[in-house]
């Protein structure tokens, strides 16, 4: 695949352009990998197709094998693992919390004591996820580590 | 695990200092002529000691629903009512004769486990609220820096 970049002047707006026989997986990638650098990532709700803003993003929850990505009202539906999220948003203000949730912080309003060790954060839409005991220590040392 | 061994030396020293509030209030009521032997000082340690087994045999690295948890509680105070009153009494003491130092100690046995419930809840919301205080400063300085990028 030849690779072709070029400039073009103050006033255009920038693009990126792939041309190819068939969108294929590989595409695909491509696509998630420049929208991902935008800040947006994809998924689904209902049959339509959405670019979701990681800024909008409360947490993401892996359910039975299926992974969702919730926001203050929405819930969609994404292919994509938990684990590949917890690397993609490396270094934003994301962390897992769980086995099956990796949070944004900068949607936890408060957070409060849950049974046995667990805490529970209370997010900005007055959503509670838990976050579980192994990843308690980890979420101390994540918020108090300076930015 | 680390998290398992962590809480249950917490829970043995809770437990310690219960029972010897608990010897200490029961003993001034109940029996205060009883003189004590310095043996009398190891039934803390052991109580401790027997109270925290059924929360290392019972460990799950599986994350429990709340219903879950709330049995699992049950199941292990239970165990520890019998484990205690076995090693008070020993199998052939558990008679009706001694009915009432059995409920006693029963009774006592539950008080000591809801405090140590109640202690610990108090331990997490204090570090709740230093959390929720250092969540606002990283919230705070992330949002500066991403402002500034």
């Amino acid at each position: 695949m030849d690779i072709n970049v070029k400039k073009i002047g103050e006033t255009e707006e920038e693009y990126i352009e792939i041309g190819c026989h068939v969108r294929d997986g590989r595409i695909n990638d491509i696509v998630r990998f420049v929208e991902n650098l935008e800040g947006n990532i994809s998924g689904t709700k209902g049959e339509k197709k959405y670019a979701i803003p990681v800024t909008e993003i409360f947490y993401i929850e892996s359910v039975d094998n299926k992974t969702f990505i919730y926001s203050s009202k929405d819930c969609y539906e994404t292919t994509r693992k938990l684990y590949e999220f917890e690397e993609l948003l490396k270094g934003r203000s994301f962390l897992r919390i769980s086995k099956s949730v990796v949070l944004n912080i900068m949607k936890v309003d408060s957070i409060k004591p849950a049974l046995n060790g667990r805490f529970s954060c209370i997010l900005r839409n007055g959503e509670e996820v838990i976050i579980s005991r192994k990843y308690v220590n980890p979420f101390k040392e994540f918020i108090s580590k300076k930015v | 695990m680390k998290e398992n061994i962590k809480d249950n030396l917490m829970n043995f020293f809770i437990i310690v200092t219960l029972v010897n509030i608990v010897i200490f209030v029961c003993g001034s009521i109940f029996a205060p002529d009883q003189e004590i032997t310095y043996s009398a000082f190891l039934v803390p340690i052991i109580d401790g000691a027997l109270g925290i087994i059924p929360g290392i045999v019972m460990y799950s690295k599986r994350e429990l629903t709340v219903k879950q948890m709330i049995v699992r509680e049950v199941i292990q105070l239970l165990s520890i009512e019998l484990i205690i009153l076995i090693f008070t009494f020993g199998i052939n003491g558990l008679k009706i004769e001694n009915l009432t130092l059995i409920i006693a100690e029963m009774v006592s046995i539950a008080v000591v486990f809801v405090l140590v419930i109640v202690i610990r809840y108090f331990f997490d919301k204090r570090s709740a609220k230093i959390m929720t205080s250092d969540l606002k400063e990283f919230q705070r300085s992330f949002s500066a820096k991403e402002s500034r990028d």
